[in-house]
């Protein structure tokens, strides 16, 4: 089988997959939004557009270093080791002081947490 | 013709689980992946804006696999105006604990310590599913006993099963039973079968341990958390068959996995609930331990590996649920034939009640007109009391 995504990405696939085809996502995104998730153990990252109720998601087999992100065009990103992710916003706000984890625009991307990967 | 329902959904279901004759036969779901949500959505059946509207309102869940959004759809329009009129008496819905990680792989393990994917296939449709035993050496599953503290039950999950099923009650005349996977699945999830087998074997009481650990850290817990939201029906999934019969010596069976079942048994019913058995393939030589532990119904019972009448003979202090095959007939079937066949196992199974019919597992890549052929059906051959 030829998986276009697995593990993380998958995961948030699946939540965004779901609000999308009970018509959901542009109650929860009512403006257009683009994110990355870079799961530093578990590359490529993602890039995610969200327009008018439907998303589309791509990787982004070129980015090496959480350092990278700051260059792209995105509204919010997050780049994590996958172990933080299972310990919810305490354990990412940790990793942040740690310097393994990196976010922009968190108030986005901790409600594309919940929302899909709850 | 008028439509005389004299009971509630869960008068009808709580009646059959007792053995007693119904005013009609109910009907039960465990839900649909997202390939069934995807085929629904895509048919003229799917949820529109206003039945989304009346289903947001009453907080409806729209989580998959268990589609209590899309069993609602199957309403009568007294119930939901745009409502399919093919009612699902009763569905299923589980609580489970957070994912976690171990030092050893760097997969996403469930709390029985097996792996868990979400795959996205070239289609775009996503499939979420466990795809195997993580703890595959015994030194995997010791650092898994190091883990206790993460394994343990978090009362919120089973807080909002009550708010699901209360307004699946209230709301929309349908009973949610809802559970935690069962002991046995809990371990061969984690260690896998080949595992089982030879520590039943060659260390029973390392396999009793695990068996025990599981028990003691999360299992026992999360039932005593359900049995505090008062649930009416406990269901609990713990696949002991394939085609044939057990997966396993049935002498292992009652050695390792039939006490702590009793216990998941006598917790329900203290709490004032009937405890029901998912479990899939052929299962015909654990009834008798089924009987002698109080298991009120069997859900799955694939007619193909089942002899489904000689249960009802032999066995009629059960219910059986289910026994609608899903992997044939739903799936390859035209829906005048799901009619007759539905016909054909009322006829069998449903004349002296204990008979609560419906898919024998979760809907797949299945027609949508196949499944509401099935429930109209049981509505239309049900009231036969």
């Amino acid at each position: 089988m030829c998986a276009k995504f697995r593990g993380i990405s998958a995961l948030i696939y699946s939540g965004l997959w779901r609000r999308q085809i009970f018509g959901k996502l542009k109650r929860d995104f009512p403006e257009n939004t683009t994110f990355i998730v870079y799961i530093t153990d578990q590359p490529p990252a993602v890039l995610v557009k969200i327009d008018n109720g439907t998303f589309e998601m791509e990787k982004l087999e070129d980015i090496k270093e959480i350092t990278e992100l700051d260059n792209l065009n995105c509204d919010s990103y997050l780049a994590t080791p996958q172990s933080y992710i299972f310990g919810g916003p305490a354990v990412l706000k940790k990793g942040i002081d740690e310097g393994k984890v990196k976010m922009k625009n968190e108030g986005l991307i901790f409600r594309i947490l919940l929302r899909n990967l709850s | 013709m008028t439509k005389i329902q004299k009971m509630s959904a869960l008068e009808r279901v709580l009646t059959v689980l007792e053995g007693k004759i119904p005013d009609h036969v109910p009907s039960f779901i465990l839900g649909g992946d997202c390939d069934f949500v995807y085929r629904f959505m895509n048919s003229p059946y799917k949820l529109t804006e206003e039945d989304m509207e009346q289903l947001d309102k009453d907080r409806v869940s729209y989580m998959i696999p268990f589609i209590h959004s899309i069993v609602a759809k199957f309403s009568p329009p007294e119930i939901l105006p745009g409502g399919i009129d093919a009612k699902i008496d009763m569905c299923w819905s589980i609580a489970g604990g957070g994912l976690i990680q171990l030092d050893f792989t760097n997969k996403i393990l469930l709390q029985s310590g097996g792996t868990y994917d979400a795959v996205i296939k070239e289609d775009g449709i996503p499939h979420l599913w466990y795809t195997g035993p993580a703890l595959l050496k015994k030194e995997h599953i010791e650092e898994y006993w190091e883990k206790e503290k993460e394994l343990k039950p978090n009362s919120s999950g089973f807080r909002n099963l009550s708010r699901i099923r209360k307004t699946m009650l209230e709301k929309y005349d349908i009973v949610v039973s809802q559970g935690i996977s069962g002991p046995f699945e809990n371990c061969v999830f984690g260690i896998g079968l080949a595992n089982f087998a030879r520590f039943a074997r060659k260390e029973p009481g390392f396999l009793k341990q695990h068996i025990d650990f599981q028990w003691e850290t999360f299992e026992e817990p999360s039932l005593q958390l359900l049995m505090k939201q008062k649930p009416d029906v406990v269901m609990c999934g713990d696949d002991y068959g394939f085609n044939a019969g057990l997966q396993m010596n049935i002498k292992q069976w009652r050695k390792f996995i039939k006490p702590t079942l009793s216990e998941y048994v006598k917790i329900a019913h203290d709490g004032g609930a009937k405890f029901v058995l998912h479990s899939c393939g052929n299962i015909g030589e654990v009834f008798p331990d089924f009987v002698e532990i109080g298991i009120d119904g069997v859900e799955s019972l694939k007619p193909k590996n089942n002899d489904l009448k000689m249960y009802r003979e032999k066995y009629p202090e059960i219910a059986l649920v289910g026994t609608i095959d899903d992997s044939e007939m739903l799936k390859f079937e035209s829906p005048e034939y799901i009619r007759n066949s539905v016909k054909e196992s009322m006829q069998l199974l449903g004349k002296k009640g204990g008979y609560i019919p419906g898919p024998t597992n979760f809907l797949l890549d299945h027609p949508p007109e196949n499944i509401v052929s099935l429930f109209k059906s049981i509505q239309e051959f049900g009231g036969m009391y």
